[in-house]
Formats: structure tokens, C-alpha cells, sequence
């Protein structure tokens, strides 16, 4: 799996960042520079087969929906859909073979249970699927209809975007397909090559009008779909199909929405955001605990779930709070939706520090981690001295100094991003360490003879 | 044995079955005073030629579900066993100047256009002496005036309406054969093309390969009409017995003097099955009994009919065919050998051929450091 990784840091002088993963502890992640392991050469000698793998992450139990019951992916939608067709007089679930249950089993026994007129079977013609779901829910049933992979949405695109996503609006709010939602297994599953593995979520997210979700589990993927099918808006649900039997989680038996547009932080940190969604939430949750035990970073994961509309307001707080941002997806690069975020991103300070205006004239102290931050404060507080706890920490005086006067100032001690170019290194300072660093690649900072 | 000094045996074959599950026992026509004739003749060459492509066809099929099972071939494989006489037929009724198109079960197709079975067996398992070079797979194989190998059903139709307009254009007699399946003839795109092709008279033949099954959907219950020769409406049709080598061969023959006359487009139904699955993953019993499967393969199966035939009519003698199928199995398993040792290809061949360029251009690989050349 080709995951694309836009990596952003803020107040960077230098260029050229090559990050290891491999590398030995380092002490403080901002001022560390980063070396190339050999193993990513862009050379490669020999060809080396990386199988590419990903565990999977269950969520905890949840508590607040009633009881559970132990359902994979494919179950918790087969779920979501029982549910709905039980409640709802109006919904219909059509597609390709839906039937007998489907290609991946969404549908098992919905036919028997709710009857042939319900749960039907359409002919091969995606560009018809759609533009017959977009009628019937504007004729006011709830249209569930299924596209067989992602990779085929293509000849619907013109129904999705011309018809579904622009009918409400067309029609002053007299007419409106809300009722439809659109379900395609979607991205990388390692053998399904062109035609089988596509994530065509960034192609979508240009359409205003229609909602994009992805689950990265059971629990999500019932909750979420269940609010797509009860939103008011057309929707397009993409489920990770590699997880549809991967997944195994507790989810509740009950109905229970989770909200739209709403990202999730899984793990808080303070170093780096990642920002992921489906399948890449499981890898980067293992890159977080590899981050930490490794290269003692802690990262800030967040689940962005519904892609259109993005929740931009966790993540652009999130990125204020750290100062960088890691997006991974399985798509192309090139105007794939990390593009999307890393440009809202990347606005100027005063929208990200709309909270708190007064951070904006605070000095920027030395990248020190938030764990030593905190620790000189609290020696401080304890009645250390500065130079005291210089000592201690291996710091020098003055920086100590200069975080605890932050501290007293703004009750704070974090490092807020600022704009304007960072003169940390000058150009020539900054060859020296780069000449340094690829010679003797486990340099780190308490070696330089250089200031 | 004394008739084997014979080099040509005239035996006259009337090409219509006559048993009544593959309704009809004639060929129907659909906006056509007279179809093909109902009698063909059959050189010993020629039978001896149908016979060994489909063997090879057949044999080749087995050896790539025989590989899918050990792992060696990966991804997709669709097989076409069952409806060899299709495949034969066609090229039978065609030259290798024409120009065909179908959609993912082309292994057959494959052969029958000029690939040999090293190369198709290569491509399976997606190594450097493949048809295409280890890059396609069994969905994507390509050789001259063959377009493949393509995996949205529907979508290669009016790709073979355009070959079409360019042997028009450029004045050569070729024409299209542009193949689809039962599933696929739903499709929106194919409507399109019947009217474009009929707009513009385009020398091109719509072949629907009728295997009663697309996926796992039987045909009625995915077709409100199941008489696709009729679906052209405007464009005349004909549907004959797909899984008769004879019927087929003129069938196309028809449709392809039909075509090169200048009437414009026609539209060919086989009537057909396939023994397998859907594709590799599909056990092909949750839709279809195994009685029907077993009742096919006895009455009939191409290969064997052909068989009985020339057999009959002192065409060939038993010996002869078995030395034939001999031969076809030593082809395929050196093939079979030949595919699983050949190298895989290099890895500055993953991202070449995006674009057609002068010089190369980086690619980000799998991690943002990592980076590939794509070669032109």
C-alpha cells in the first residue's frame, strides 16, 4: 500500500528533511536533524519485496449504546442496514448482487428478512444505480444503494456531482435527494491491482453538495452510516474493504449515530498532528507508538472520518498546539485530499491563534520537549533556582529563565508557531550541520562544537 | 493408417445442433432477410487447427487455475474454458489484420490474435517475458490489433467503435470485433455506441458472448429482454450456438462480408458457457447447479464436438488427436515452467510508461524519500 505522507513543519529553516524511522533515541524532536537510513536509498542495489502490512487497532468497548455484540466490519454494516429497515418503512438497498448478500457479505439475510421488493438486485450500469437512487429519494424513499467497488463510481460521477449534489440547491430547497446514500468498498486490499483498490474520495470532496465518510472500524462504521442514512444530505459512505472481515470489534445491536463531520482525536499529543482516515488510521496508530518508543515523539492522531465536510477546526488546533502536521492516504498524491489540508493548514497565525490573541507576542523559547517544559516549571515551583535547575536538566540558565518568565507571563509554556523566516541557522550553518550529519549520522546536537 | 496420405478430406458438416437446451437449432435473425449458411464445410487443416487452438486453449485455462491454487498467479484470473469455440470461431471467420477487443476473459482471445502461450502464462504470473511485460495480468493483454484485456465491463465497446472508425477512416477493409458479455450488455455506454456506430456505419461486429451468467446473476434476472441479438434494434443481429466451432466461424463470416460491404455495424450473439467461476474466486456453484455444469460438458462441450465430428467423418484418426493433446500438454507445461521461473521485472519498470515523455521523470515511491524513475 502506497501511503502518500505530506510532511509540514512549521518554522523550519532547513530544507532538506529526510526523517528516519530506524534511528536511535534522540532527546528533543524539534532541533534534532533528521538522517537518511541506508535502507532508503534512492538507489536501490537490489530489489527487496516490503511486504506492507498493518495491525489493527480495535476501539474500546462502547459503553453508552447499549449492549454489544462481537461483529466484523461487513456485520456492523449488515448491522447499521437492519436497523435501518426495521425503523424506516421507506428504505430500499439496491446494487449489484445485494441479493444474496453480496460481494462482501454487507447484505446477508436482509432479503429474507424484509422481503424481495425491499432488498433487490440491479443490472450492471452504475451511471443507472445512481440516477434511480437520486429519483427515488427525492420521491421520498430512503435509497441505499450500493456500488460494487469504488473503483466503478466513475460512469455514476455525472449523476453524483450534476444531479445529487446540485438538486437542492437548484431547486431552492423544493426538491432534494437527502435521502440517498451511496455505500462502494473502497482503497487498498494488496492484490486488487487498477481496478480494485482505488480511494476516490479527493475526486468527490471538489463537489459541494454531497458528504464524504470514511469508518476505520465496526463501532465507527455503524454509528456513521447510520447518520449518512439519516442525513438530510446525498452521501457517499466508502468502506476500507480490507477490513471488512480485519475488523473485529464489540458494537452495539442497537441504532446510534455518530456525528458527521466531526474528527476524532484518537491519541493526544504534543509534537505532531497526524491526520488519517480508514485503513491509514491503523498504521499511523502503530508510527505513533513506534514515534514514541523510538524517537521518544508524541503524537496527536487524529481520525478525520467525514472528508467533505472536513472538521477543520480539531485540526487546525491541533496543528497550532504542535507546530506540524503528517497527513497519510492511500490515493495519489497530486490533488489528493492531503493537498486539501495541508493548503486550509497553512493560513496565516492569526486565524489559528483566534483564541488566545495575546500568545501572538509571545517569544518563541527554545524547542525544548513539552516533558522538560514542564519539569523546569515545576522544579521552579518546588523553589529551585535557575541555574539549579540548568544543572539538573542539562539546560543552560538563560533558557531556563526564559521559560519560567513565559511561564509567569502567559501561565503557559508551550510554543506556539509564529510567522516570519526563523533565524536559527544561517545558510552556511546550516551546510555545516547537514556536512556533518551524513558524515557521522548519529550526531546529535550536545556534539557540536558549533554553536 | 491409409488416410493419412490424403492431404485434404472434404467432409460436409451441417453446422446446426440438434439437441434443444441451447435454444435455437437455427440461427436467428433479427432485421436480416438471410443469415449465414446453414451448412459449412470443413477442411482437415482447419479441424485439425480448431482442435489443437482449443485444446490450448482449454489446457491452458486448467494450468492457470492449477497455478491460482499454488499461489503463483495472484491478483485476478478469469477463465475462459467452455467457450473456446468462440474464440476460435471468431478468428476463424477473421483475419489477424482485423482488430478485436473484449473484456477481462481474453486469455482465450489472447491466443487466438498471436500470443503464444509462454508469453500469456509470463503475464499471469508477472514476469519480464509477459505480453506485457509483467505489468497487466490476466486482465490487461494486449498483442497486435488485440486491444486487451480490459477490466470496466462496457467500457472497452466504444473503444472498439473507434478502432472501427479508424479502419473506416484510413481506407484499409479491417473492421472491429468489439466483445461483451451478457452482465455487461446493461451497460449504458454500449446503447451509445450502437447509435454511434449505426449513425456513422462503422465497420464494426457487436459479439455479446452469452455465458447465461454475469457474475452470479443468471440473465433473467438481470436482462428484461434476454434476446441481446435484438438489443442493437436498429442494427441487425444474429444469434447463433456459441459452443459449436462451425456455427460461430460462420456467423462471423457473414458479419464480416456484412461489415466490409459497407452495410455498417451488426450484432453477433454466442450462445455460451463457462465451466468456471466468475473468476478464481468464485466456486461457480452458488448460482448454478452442478448438473447443469456436468450436462454442458457432455453434451456440449466444443472441443469434444469438433472431436466427434471429425472422427465421424474420418477427418482424423483417434491417434492423431491424442498426439495432438501430447503435444499441447508438453507446450503448456513448459510454459507453465518457463512462466514460473522467468525473473520478475526490474523495479525501474514499476512506474514507467505513465506518460509518454522524452526524458524521465522522478516518481515519489511508497514513502516520501523513496523515489522511482519513469522511463518512456
Amino acid at each position: 500500500m502506497a501511503a502518500s505522507a505530506r510532511l509540514l513543519f512549521r518554522g523550519a529553516g532547513l530544507k532538506a528533511y529526510t526523517a528516519n524511522v530506524n534511528s536511535g533515541a534522540q532527546s528533543s524532536f524539534g532541533t534534532t536533524l533528521l538522517r537518511l537510513s541506508p535502507n532508503c536509498s534512492s538507489q536501490t542495489k537490489t530489489q527487496i519485496k516490503h511486504a506492507s502490512h498493518f495491525t489493527y487497532h480495535p476501539d474500546p468497548v462502547p459503553t453508552m449504546y447499549g449492549p454489544t455484540t462481537k461483529m466484523n466490519l461487513f456485520q456492523s454494516v449488515t448491522s447499521a442496514l437492519d436497523n435501518t429497515l426495521a425503523s424506516d418503512p421507506t428504505a430500499v438497498i439496491f446494487g449489484e448482487d445485494v441479493a444474496f448478500g453480496g460481494v462482501f457479505r454487507c447484505t446477508v439475510g436482509l432479503r429474507d428478512k424484509y422481503g424481495k421488493d425491499r432488498v433487490f438486485n440491479t443490472p450492471l450500469c452504475e451511471q443507472g444505480i445512481v440516477g434511480f437512487g437520486i429519483g427515488a429519494a427525492a420521491a421520498g424513499a430512503t435509497a441505499i444503494a450500493e456500488i460494487q467497488f469504488a473503483d466503478y463510481i466513475y460512469p455514476a460521477f455525472d449523476q453524483i456531482v450534476n444531479e445529487a449534489a446540485k438538486y437542492r440547491y437548484r431547486s431552492g430547497n423544493l426538491f432534494d435527494c437527502g435521502n440517498l446514500t451511496i455505500r462502494a468498498p473502497w482503497g487498498c486490499v494488496g492484490h486488487g491491482s487498477l481496478y480494485h483498490s482505488q480511494s476516490p474520495e479527493a475526486f468527490f470532496a471538489h463537489c459541494p453538495g454531497i458528504k464524504i465518510v470514511i469508518p476505520r472500524g465496526p463501532v465507527q462504521c455503524k454509528g456513521l452510516l447510520l447518520s449518512c442514512i439519516e442525513d438530510h444530505n446525498p452521501c457517499i459512505f466508502f468502506e476500507p474493504k480490507i477490513l471488512y472481515r480485519a475488523a473485529v470489534e464489540q458494537v452495539p445491536t442497537e441504532a446510534y449515530t455518530i456525528p458527521l463531520s466531526q474528527a476524532e482525536v484518537l491519541q493526544e499529543g504534543s509534537d505532531v498532528t497526524l491526520v488519517a482516515w480508514g485503513t491509514q488510521i491503523h498504521v499511523l496508530r502503530e508510527v505513533v507508538s513506534m514515534a514514541q518508543e523510538k524517537l521518544g515523539v508524541s503524537c496527536e492522531l487524529i481520525d478525520l472520518q467525514t472528508i467533505l465536510p472536513w472538521d477543520t477546526e480539531t485540526v487546525c488546533k491541533s496543528v497550532a498546539k504542535t507546530g506540524r502536521l503528517l497527513i497519510s492516504h492511500e490515493a495519489p498524491v497530486t490533488g489528493g485530499f492531503a493537498a486539501e489540508i495541508s493548503s486550509t493548514v497553512q493560513t496565516p497565525v492569526h486565524t489559528l491563534n483566534q483564541t488566545d490573541s495575546n500568545l501572538s507576542t509571545m517569544a518563541k523559547t527554545r524547542e525544548l520537549c513539552k516533558d522538560i517544559r514542564d519539569k523546569i516549571v515545576d522544579q521552579h515551583k518546588a523553589g529551585m533556582g535557575y541555574r539549579t535547575i540548568g544543572q539538573q536538566l542539562g539546560e543552560k540558565a538563560t533558557t531556563v529563565g526564559a521559560i519560567i518568565r513565559k511561564w509567569k507571563k502567559f501561565k503557559k509554556t508551550v510554543n506556539l508557531p509564529q510567522s516570519g523566516a526563523p533565524c536559527k541557522f544561517s545558510p552556511r550553518g546550516a551546510s555545516v550541520i547537514m556536512r556533518k550529519v551524513r558524515d557521522q549520522p548519529r550526531t546529535i546536537h550536545r556534539t557540536w562544537s558549533v554553536t | 493408417m491409409p488416410y493419412l496420405n490424403i492431404s485434404h478430406f472434404w467432409g460436409v458438416v451441417v453446422s446446426s445442433r440438434s439437441y434443444a437446451d441451447f435454444t435455437p437449432e437455427k440461427v436467428d435473425l433479427h432485421r436480416l432477410e438471410e443469415g449465414p449458411p446453414l451448412t459449412s464445410t470443413l477442411t482437415r487443416e482447419d479441424g485439425l487447427k480448431y482442435y489443437r487452438t482449443m485444446q490450448t486453449i482449454r489446457r491452458m485455462e486448467l494450468k492457470a487455475d492449477q497455478l491460482y491454487k499454488q499461489k503463483i498467479i495472484r491478483g485476478f484470473c478469469h477463465l475462459y474454458d467452455g467457450q473456446e469455440a468462440c474464440a476460435v470461431g471468431i478468428e476463424g471467420g477473421i483475419t489477424l489484420s482485423d482488430h478485436l477487443i473484449t473484456a477481462y476473459r481474453a486469455h482465450g482471445y489472447t491466443l487466438t490474435r498471436g500470443g503464444t502461450v509462454r508469453e500469456i502464462m509470463a503475464e499471469l504470473t508477472g514476469r519480464r517475458e509477459g505480453i506485457a511485460k509483467g505489468k497487466g495480468g490476466s486482465m490487461h493483454m494486449y498483442t497486435k490489433n488485440f486491444y486487451g484485456g480490459n477490466g470496466i465491463v462496457g467500457a472497452q465497446v466504444p473503444l472498439g467503435a473507434g478502432v472501427a472508425l479508424a479502419c473506416k477512416y484510413l481506407g484499409t477493409d479491417q473492421l472491429c470485433v468489439s466483445l461483451y458479455g451478457d452482465g455487461a450488455a446493461n451497460q449504458g455506454q454500449i446503447f451509445e455506441t450502437y447509435n454511434m456506430a449505426s449513425l456513422w456505419k462503422l465497420p464494426i461486429i457487436f459479439i455479446c458472448e452469452n455465458n447465461q451468467y454475469g457474475m452470479g446473476t443468471s440473465v433473467e434476472r438481470a436482462s428484461a429482454s434476454t434476446e441481446y441479438y435484438k438489443r442493437g434494434d436498429f442494427i441487425p443481429g444474429l444469434r447463433v450456438d456459441g459452443m459449436d466451432v462451425l456455427c460461430v466461424r460462420e456467423a462471423t463470416k457473414f458479419a464480416a462480408d456484412h461489415c466490409r460491404s459497407g452495410k455498417g455495424p451488426i450484432l453477433m450473439e454466442l450462445q455460451t458457457y463457462r465451466y468456471h467461476g466468475h473468476s478464481m474466486s468464485d466456486p461457480g456453484v452458488s448460482y448454478r447447479t452442478r448438473e447443469e455444469i456436468q450436462e454442458v460438458r457432455s453434451k456440449s462441450d466444443p472441443i469434444s464436438m469438433l472431436k466427434d465430428r471429425m472422427l465421424s467423418n474420418n477427418m482424423a484418426s483417434v491417434e492423431e488427436l491424442k498426439e495432438i493433446d501430447i503435444e499441447v500438454r508438453k507446450e503448456i507445461e513448459d510454459a507453465a515452467q518457463f512462466a514460473t521461473t522467468d525473473p520478475e521485472p526490474p523495479l525501474d519498470d514499476l512506474c514507467s510508461h505513465i506518460y509518454a515523455n522524452e526524458k524521465s521523470f522522478e516518481v515519489r515511491g511508497a514513502t516520501p524519500w523513496t523515489k522511482l524513475t519513469s522511463h518512456s
